[in-house]
């Protein structure tokens, strides 16, 4: 801080002194030429960002940024997600969602029929595949993590794969919306992934 | 405020500003915002965000908060980022590498935190925030206004603190928070909500009506904040007012980690009295004064010879401090490197390597205060490295990373992970059970034998000293009951049915005890 201080100290104080005793009230006439219309800007513009302008367009920035992001979550048709929006300890963080997963297998063994008839089916279970606060992210309906996981599970070879995801309607009293239907095969129509028209279901659901 | 200098009267929204709600705090209130911020952010990385690193990377699954970030973390890098965090958050702490340092720390710190999804803590975000507010707004004492302190960083920082209480209340302008329902599921201690009813009861209110009370309160709480942190005249009040929402979560027992902490040090340093700074004002500039006289005198005796052109003194004790604080920096790398954490050693280089970059960048002199400041520093760090190694740090780290490995079906690693937890746990019944039933998963029977000895021999220490004390407690029991059946089907999986068949006949009587 203080070798900060003494450089600029350093770059301005001699020109400065110099000025000042010479020409004390001519200040002005040693800054370089403005054009007329940026120099009525800039006389407009209050005395602190004239003098960093850049600090404080980045200060602006931040602060819109701060009133965009939650705004942003409220024109948003999915209230599970509330990151960036300063929901701490919100109805939707106390709510749970429902998630499962089924995975294409051939032969018998633990097998039963795919959610969509269409085969064999084993379940999977999810803390087996991911670390817990996977799961938990699932369960708080993250759209980008369930996106990752069928990109992860879709990358094998002949894979097969079913989610199912629900979650509670944020208003009472909580009706389970179908996010994820386990009726799509994700692998062979990833287009089917998170499809659901959620503006419609939550609407539906408030009509009610 | 005392020492402010008069302001010129401006007319318009940018004169108003500057009335009623532009900033000016006591340097002190700064300082000590400071160090009481960045004590508690180094605490922060290395007792509870460093425990948390085995997460990342897990598997090889990854989704960052940006996607600008997507390769994955690990928890060797999770580690040199929240260890060196935490070294450079004692540096600002002390004020060390001036606004140089903050602002690397906000650049790890965001790092970090954008990096995985795996840390979703909004708090967390809001430290990022903060941080880069200090990288702005300098939290030291200006040469130009020693007491009373101006600098458009503050007033951005007030602003964003009431953006967030305003968007808080916000998320609660709703139905189902202003029925109490929520209140009512997350008070889940017995004793804090038979406290909440009772006040409710005081006021003729049945337990709906006091959560829906609560939630109301809350509501008005978290619009009323927005205000008092912006208007300067209403400042004073927040003082009295905001500190006891965040007491009172902390009292309600919200796992949020050290939140309410850092908001309580923002409001009281933000928002208290100028005039209750001003003992700790009058104090901090003795001691400055005092360091800066024994900076004067440090040679004494020698004034004369250095008066007679003896400068290569003054070159010596230049080069004694500087050597101090890098022999502290050295002994920081060498204690963070022996943590029991992943990627440790690299660690403990990397920090110390920007703790000092830091200091040649942007820091002070070589002088008393330097060399005060890095053996404070230095102290922070062996004792933090001490404690995190004797405790159950290290233990839990690789306890839980064990599970996940173990849940996950990467039982190689497992195993490797469980033997260092086993390692750093040489008293009471660790994770050698844990150990047993991965190696049985891995067909290593034999070793699988050997685990479950030791966690038979760990668990009769643990009831033997119980019983000592009184009696032996149901868990030790069911604890020793499971060790038996462990190395009986280790045994039996080896081959030795003999050996397995007494190891059940134990295990069996034990059960029966535990009935």
């Amino acid at each position: 801080m203080g070798r900060t201080s003494k450089r600029r100290k350093g770059k301005r104080g001699p020109k400065a002194s110099a000025a000042t005793a010479a020409q004390p009230p001519v200040v002005a006439a040693a800054q370089p030429e403005v054009p007329e219309a940026p120099r009525a800007l800039n006389e407009a513009l209050p005395p602190l960002w004239r003098r960093a302008p850049l600090s404080f367009g980045l200060a602006a920035a931040l602060l819109s940024l701060q009133f965009w992001l939650p705004l942003s979550y409220y024109l948003s048709d999915y209230p599970w997600d509330e990151r960036f929006s300063w929901r701490m300890f919100s109805t939707v963080r106390s709510l749970s969602c429902q998630v499962q997963a089924w995975e294409g297998v051939e032969g018998a063994g633990r097998a039963q029929a795919c959610p969509d008839g269409s085969g064999r089916c084993a379940p999977l279970r999810l803390t087996a595949e991911l670390h817990m606060v996977w799961v938990n992210l699932l369960k708080r309906g993250r759209r980008e993590v369930l996106r990752r996981f069928v990109e992860e599970r879709c990358a094998k070879p002949e894979a097969r794969l079913y989610v199912s995801l629900s979650c509670p309607h944020p208003e009472a009293p909580h009706p389970l919306l179908t996010i994820q239907s386990p009726l799509d095969e994700l692998c062979a129509h990833p287009e089917a992934l998170l499809s659901a028209p959620i503006a419609e279901l939550l609407a539906r659901e408030e009509g009610r | 405020m005392s020492g402010a200098t008069p302001e010129p009267q401006q007319a318009g929204l940018l004169g108003m500003w500057r009335r009623y709600v532009s900033v000016s705090r006591p340097a002190s209130a700064l300082i000590t915002l400071r160090f009481l911020f960045f004590t508690l952010l180094a605490y922060d990385l290395w007792w509870i965000g460093l425990s948390h690193a085995p997460r990342y990377g897990a598997g090889g699954f990854h989704v960052p908060h940006l996607s600008l970030l997507s390769l994955s973390p690990s928890p060797s890098s999770i580690g040199v980022l929240y260890l060196s965090g935490g070294l450079l958050s004692l540096l600002a702490a002390l004020g060390l590498g001036g606004r140089f340092t903050i602002a690397l720390i906000a650049l790890i710190y965001n790092v970090a935190y954008l990096w995985s999804q795996a840390d979703s803590y909004q708090h967390h975000y809001l430290l990022g925030l903060l941080l880069l507010w200090f990288s702005w707004a300098p939290l030291s004492r200006a040469k130009s206004a020693p007491e009373a302190q101006r600098h458009p960083g503050y007033d951005a920082l007030y602003v964003q603190i009431a953006i967030i209480y305003f968007w808080t209340a916000v998320a609660k302008t709703e139905p189902v928070w202003l029925s109490g329902e929520v209140i009512d599921g997350v008070l889940r201690d017995a004793e804090v909500r038979r406290e909440v009813l009772s006040w409710g009861g005081a006021l003729g209110l049945d337990s709906s009506g006091t959560f829906k009370l609560v939630a109301w309160g809350v509501m008005f709480g978290e619009y009323l904040a927005p205000l008092l942190f912006l208007l300067r005249p209403l400042r004073w009040l927040g003082f009295l007012i905001i500190p006891w929402f965040h007491i009172s979560v902390e009292w309600v027992g919200f796992e949020i980690e050290l939140f309410s902490y850092y908001m309580i040090a923002v409001v009281i340093c933000l928002l208290s009295p100028a005039r209750l700074w001003s003992p700790l004002e009058w104090l901090m500039q003795r001691g400055s004064e005092g360091l800066t006289w024994l900076e004067e005198r440090r040679y004494p005796g020698i004034q004369p010879l250095l008066k007679e052109g003896f400068p290569a003194y003054a070159l010596i004790a230049k080069a004694s401090w500087g050597g101090l604080c890098v022999i502290i920096l050295i002994a920081c790398a060498r204690e963070l490197g022996r943590l029991p954490v992943e990627g440790a050693e690299q660690a403990g280089l990397v920090a110390s390597s920007l703790a000092a970059l830091c200091l040649v960048v942007n820091g002070r002199s070589l002088s008393v205060r330097l060399g005060l400041s890095c053996l404070l520093i230095g102290s922070a760090t062996l004792w933090s490295g001490q404690q995190l190694r004797s405790g159950d740090f290290g233990f839990d780290y690789y306890r839980m990373w064990g599970g996940d490995l173990s849940r996950r079906g990467e039982l190689e690693r497992a195993v490797e992970v469980y033997q260092r937890a086993n390692e750093l746990k040489p008293e009471g019944p660790a994770r050698h059970a844990a150990l047993g039933s991965a190696l049985l998963k891995l067909g290593r029977a034999t070793e699988a034998a050997s685990a479950y000895e030791e966690d038979v021999y760990r668990w009769a220490q643990f009831a033997s000293a119980e019983r000592e004390s009184g009696r032996v407690s149901q868990r030790t029991i069911r604890g020793l009951t499971r060790a038996y059946e462990g190395w009986a089907r280790a045994y039996e999986l080896s081959g030795q049915a003999g050996a397995a068949l007494i190891r059940q006949q134990l295990a069996a009587e034990l059960r029966e005890l535990s009935r």
